[in-house]
């Protein structure tokens, strides 16, 4: 079937491919966030009772950001068998994204919470306020516009990652590529076509992080 | 020591009890699920129409009809062999599966299906009888990179001189080229080569070096279905089914065929479930360390011509002419907004279209320097751009040469501000590393890859490999760190 890349069939594939890849970046990207987000205060919180938690989501951390995605993903599909034997590979994929993602997203959100300047929070604990409430009424609404730009660049990145998926045989955009080749495209035409949609997806997506990047930072320094 | 610990507690839940299907679940949903590789031909691979064929193909579907069952194919590569049997993902699996005692601890082995000879392929140029002959200095003997019988040849064969290629065909070529006088492999799956090169007068050795089996895997203590198969395996080969299909997919008989004997001695099993065994991994870690070496060796490479690519393209972005900034811009964006695999994709498998034939190696290597490079470029930009005009100005005015103000006012500053991104980066070269693997390079993932193949511990070998890693990663970064602040006073985070 070599011959048209762009028979309504062949785009009706890449498209499909092409949501998986959006797919696992953005529900493993925003699940990660989460978890992300309470593995980072959790990791800022002083209680002695709460110790062992903060050691383990520092070994956490340290271990994910250290093991190629690859692996990650590898590891993922073997563990997942022993829960999970039904689950499809996407969601195989998502899961290791999800992990993955979690990994680097405690330490932005770290970085966000620890830019809000000591005393404010020294003098919000002298006037009496909570814990939970400090967190939420000072750290919280300084720390996002610091935590949302790199967030947002970091997701944007995890969408060229996700090509790594096609060594499981998740259908999304390089594996598309290589069954377009398998298929009798040329090789140029088509991992050519899937790395023009991925600059598609991820320029656009790119200038908008940045464009948030400038627009919060202008919102810091009124 | 508590990390792995307790990644062992996290990975010991695998041992949960197998969930394979037993016969009557399997009837009963009227599919019996088969595991194939696909990109193994004539065995199995994806004929036109996308559907999956060979002599694997055909063996599961005649089974399939002998139980009475549908055939569902499942696409397995071959270190998820033993997983998805143990989950039920899959019932049976196929793929020239070799039974060895090793594997018979993990999984249940059909009566053979077919065998394979290690035999020796060569040509009217080389006049010898018997492989023992071949045992001699003047003769080269090819093989591909990766496969058992180089550490079989190491034993039987030591003398002679060894040529190591990437593919099944490029082995059969480098014989017709002269470049290698023969090839001691599994002589089914490569004789089929030979027809590309009929000019050549070839011959296959009377007696092989070695016969291994192979047979069809079940998960373990899955009786009533293992005997069903065994039953209609074994009728399948009195009736001559394996023979006549094995002749279609090879265009010739079996080398060593299964013998009636074989089909007589059926072993049953009793043990059940998942055990851990950390000893095959244990004893490869030598292995394993000679490819955290090579995983090194490419990220350095990346990481040094990349810096001089980033660097050109950093200036040409400050100060070049408006094409040069056009040029270099263009390059950052392309890469940066695209995945390295894919570009990867296009270097290894598209250059050969214009003629350019990369090694894996070189593909990768090139690839990820590309990629950084551009993401070098990114940082370098930053670490000039910190450099205050105010300064330049303080220098000009107390005299300092051209010279003088890049070493003692410039430089001090770029470095302390690039220094940690690049020494970040210089991580996630070596983590981006293993994308090699997926193009047949033995760094530490592709040889973790090659270990699971070979003994189907996977989750063990990749326990181990993860560990690896974070071991090889921490310390670079100390080592960073300390070079940081005594060489260039870069202080701690």
């Amino acid at each position: 079937m070599s011959g048209d890349l762009f028979s309504p069939e062949t785009l009706a594939f890449l498209a499909a491919a092409l949501g998986r890849t959006l797919w696992m970046t953005f529900i493993g990207c925003t699940i990660g966030f989460v978890i992300g987000m309470v593995l980072a205060i959790l990791r800022r919180t002083r209680a002695p009772l709460l110790a062992p938690l903060r050691w383990a989501a520092a070994l956490y951390v340290e271990t994910f950001r250290r093991i190629p995605f690859l692996v990650i993903l590898i590891l993922v599909l073997f563990s997942v068998q022993a829960f999970a034997p039904d689950l499809s590979l996407l969601g195989i994929a998502t899961i290791a994204v999800t992990l993955a993602a979690t990994a680097y997203l405690t330490e932005i959100v770290g970085a966000g919470l620890d830019a809000v300047p000591r005393p404010q929070i020294e003098s919000a604990e002298v006037l009496g306020l909570s814990w939970f409430d400090t967190l939420r009424h000072v750290v919280l609404p300084q720390a996002w516009s610091v935590i949302l730009p790199p967030a947002a660049a970091f997701m944007v990145m995890f969408v060229k990652d996700t090509a790594l998926a096609s060594h499981l045989g998740v259908v999304e955009l390089a594996f598309a590529g290589k069954i377009l080749v398998n298929k009798g495209f040329s090789p140029l035409a088509g991992f050519g076509a899937v790395l023009v949609l991925y600059a598609l997806i991820s320029w656009p997506l790119g200038r908008i992080a940045s464009s948030l990047e400038s627009r919060l930072a202008a919102s810091r320094h009124r | 020591m508590m990390l792995l610990r307790l990644l062992l507690a996290v990975l010991l839940l695998w041992a949960a009890p197998a969930v394979a299907r037993d016969l009557d679940a399997i009837r009963q949903s009227g599919v019996l699920r088969v595991g194939v590789n696909p990109n193994f031909p004539p065995m199995s691979s994806y004929g036109d129409g996308g559907t999956l064929q060979g002599f694997d193909v055909n063996v599961a579907r005649e089974l399939g009809r002998r139980l009475g069952v549908r055939v569902e194919l499942v696409p397995t590569e071959a270190a998820s062999r033993v997983p998805f049997l143990v989950s039920g993902r899959i019932d049976l699996s196929l793929g020239a599966l070799t039974i060895t005692p090793e594997r018979r601890a993990l999984i249940d082995f059909s009566v053979p299906l077919h065998s394979e000879a290690m035999g020796v392929i060569t040509t009217s140029r080389l006049p010898v009888r018997d492989w023992r002959e071949l045992n001699r200095a003047d003769i080269t003997l090819v093989n591909m990179r990766g496969n058992q019988s180089v550490s079989v040849l190491a034993e039987k064969l030591p003398r002679p001189q060894r040529l190591l290629v990437d593919g099944n065909a490029d082995t059969i070529r480098a014989i017709a080229q002269g470049r290698a006088d023969a090839l001691v492999e599994n002589v089914d799956f490569f004789i089929g080569f030979t027809k590309n090169y009929p000019d050549v007068r070839w011959r296959v050795l009377p007696e092989p070096i070695f016969t291994a089996w192979c047979g069809i895997g079940l998960a373990k203590g899955n009786e009533p279905l293992r005997v069903a198969v065994d039953a209609a395996l074994s009728a399948m080969h009195r009736d001559g089914s394996v023979d006549r299909l094995w002749r279609d997919a090879y265009g010739a008989a079996m080398t060593v065929p299964v013998s009636e004997d074989q089909l007589k001695r059926t072993a049953a099993s009793t043990q059940t479930g998942y055990r851990f065994d950390w000893q095959p991994v244990i004893t490869a870690l030598p292995y394993l360390a000679g490819g955290a070496v090579i995983s090194l060796q490419i990220a350095l490479i990346a990481f040094w011509a990349g810096a001089v690519i980033g660097l050109a393209a950093a200036l040409a972005r400050l100060n070049g002419s408006p094409i040069a900034r056009r040029v270099a811009g263009a390059y950052v964006s392309a890469v940066t907004n695209t995945p390295a695999l894919v570009q990867i994709f296009l270097l290894y498998y598209a250059l050969p279209e214009i003629g350019v034939m990369l090694p894996a190696f070189v593909a990768v290597t090139l690839g990820l320097t590309l990629n950084a490079g551009a993401y070098l470029s990114d940082i370098l930009r930053g670490g000039i751009n910190s450099v205050r005009q105010s300064e330049l100005d303080a220098a000009e005015v107390l005299g300092l040469s051209r010279l003088d103000k890049l070493r003692h006012v410039m430089l001090p500053h770029i470095v302390r501000t690039v220094y940690r991104p690049l020494a970040n980066f210089f991580i996630v070269l070596v983590l981006g590393s293993s994308m090699a693997a997926l193009f047949g390079v033995e760094e530490l993932t592709g040889r973790a890859i090659n270990i699971s193949t070979a003994n189907l511990r996977t989750i063990e070998t990749f326990a181990v490999t993860g560990l690896i890693y974070i071991g090889l990663t921490l310390i670079a970064s100390a080592l960073l760190a300390l070079a940081g602040r005594t060489m260039f006073g870069v202080r701690r985070a």
